[in-house]
């Protein structure tokens, strides 16, 4: 192959990385390290390099139009930000003292059960339920998003909707141009959620973090069922929020492995390049995207994390 | 659109200074991604411009992503490197405009925050900045 070609064949590998990871809320790693180390020959570290970046660039990629849409809760995932960064450290410190053998089966284990978990987990989604979260309220971490892929609402209330929208052109150019876009994309309905068991869910962070440090598995797949199951927020915002957090963890770690000479500009530069677009694309589609077909995406993930867990393990 | 209107009106103050939150993190996050991107471009074309065979010579791949390639991996190396206009270092450069974006993003929200006078979160962005730089500076250690 030329170096060109080798270039290329990046791109578009992380093109798909970055769509596929920008939807499920996790980085594109579990693409982006099999192509280039078996289609392109690429050394293991510098694959590892340019994954690591590939996750920074998936999440701001697609964190512009996810904060835009209300679909990344900016507020759930700064506070999980704290106890991710904190476990991320602490999992770091640990890596070399902790035998990986049975951690790896027991991840998968915990893989499996989410799978599980997620697969009977259909009933909640978005129903605002009553258990009270004190700290969820004293942080109002509560939020609202449109969801897209729902039913087209009813005459009446598109009535309603275009009355309130009059009322706020008034309300200077900025607000009434809002206004108009939402009106031009009238399908779906605005879906509000109460956020619960907030300190559940830090805890289950401060793990996702240790475990990304220790095993290197990236952080998302364990903060999207933890948002979504434990703590109550749709998958889709789940899903969004997680990605708008992975760009931290990220970048705490890329710095290190620049420092240490495994981000190759020539491997990395296209597949931030590819991985960029693939992400922007996938950001446009999640609102559209029906909630059932992400959930079953998220458990093919699951499981075949779960699988590869178990084969290191053994 | 309707269904929460109500519940927004209450929470008016709050959620327009969230709406103002998330604003600043959108431009952020896309002046960040727009420099990297034109940066990185830059920097590829240099290379295939100076380098008219990277685009003929088969096999010359593994030049390029194996172990013997050589390019700067510190701040003073890119920096030289960017100088000299290498292709290579400009892309490393532009790739570090990507790393640092999420970080300078932790950094502005935690500015807004504390001028906001939002002092939980003035102290949960701090926190999050602290232990993204015992990272960064742990991890430069080991």
């Amino acid at each position: 192959m030329t170096p060109l070609e080798s270039a290329v064949v990046a791109f578009f590998c992380s093109v798909v990385a970055g769509f596929l990871g920008s939807l499920l809320g996790v980085g594109g790693g579990i693409i982006v390290v099999p192509s280039l180390t078996l289609l392109l020959g690429v050394p293991i570290r510098f694959a590892i390099g340019a994954s690591i970046v590939s996750v920074i660039a998936t999440s701001s990629g697609a964190a512009v139009a996810y904060v835009r849409k209300h679909l990344s809760n900016i507020r759930v995932g700064m506070l999980l930000e704290v106890t991710t960064t904190a476990g991320a450290l602490a999992g770091a410190f640990l890596a070399g003292r902790i035998g990986g053998g049975v951690l790896h089966i027991i991840f998968a284990c915990v893989m499996i059960y989410t799978a599980v978990s997620m697969l009977r987990f259909n009933h909640a989604e978005g129903r605002a339920d009553g258990v009270p979260d004190r700290l969820a309220d004293r942080l109002a971490l509560h939020g609202s998003f449109h969801d897209e892929s729902t039913v087209r609402a009813s005459p009446a209330t598109q009535g309603i909707e275009a009355t309130r929208q009059q009322g706020t052109e008034t309300l200077g150019s900025k607000t009434a141009r809002d206004a108009k876009i939402l009106n031009a994309s009238s399908t779906g309905s605005e879906v509000s959620y109460r956020v619960r068991r907030t300190p559940s869910g830090l805890a289950l962070s401060l793990a996702a973090g240790v475990i990304s440090g220790l095993l290197g598995v990236g952080g998302g797949i364990i903060k999207v069922p933890t948002m979504n199951l434990v703590m109550g927020m749709p998958l889709k915002v789940a899903s969004a929020t997680s990605n708008f957090m992975i760009g931290v963890t990220g970048a705490a770690s890329a710095g290190v492995y620049f420092a240490r000479g495994d981000v190759n500009p020539f491997v990395t530069g296209p597949v931030a390049l590819g991985v960029l677009l693939g992400s922007t694309i996938g950001s446009g589609m999640l609102g559209r995207i029906s909630s059932s077909v992400l959930r079953m995406a998220f458990v093919l993930l699951l499981l075949w994390v779960a699988i590869q867990m178990f084969m290191k393990g053994i | 659109m309707c269904i929460t209107s109500a519940g927004k009106k209450t929470e008016e103050g709050r959620s327009g200074s969230t709406e103002r939150m998330e604003r600043i993190i959108a431009s952020t996050l896309r002046a960040g991604v727009l420099l990297s991107v034109a940066v990185i471009v830059l920097g590829l074309c240099l290379s295939f411009a100076r380098h008219p065979e990277y685009a003929t010579a088969t096999g010359a791949d593994g030049n390029m992503t194996g172990d013997s390639y050589r390019f700067a991996h510190s701040l003073g190396e890119t920096g030289a490197g960017v100088l000299r206009l290498e292709g290579r270092s400009i892309v490393t450069l532009g790739l570090l405009t990507l790393i640092a974006t999420p970080v300078i993003r932790v950094a502005l929200s935690f500015v807004v925050f504390a001028a906001q006078r939002d002092r939980a979160y003035t102290v949960i962005t701090a926190a999050v900045l602290f232990f993204l730089l015992v990272s960064f500076l742990v991890g430069l250690a080991g």
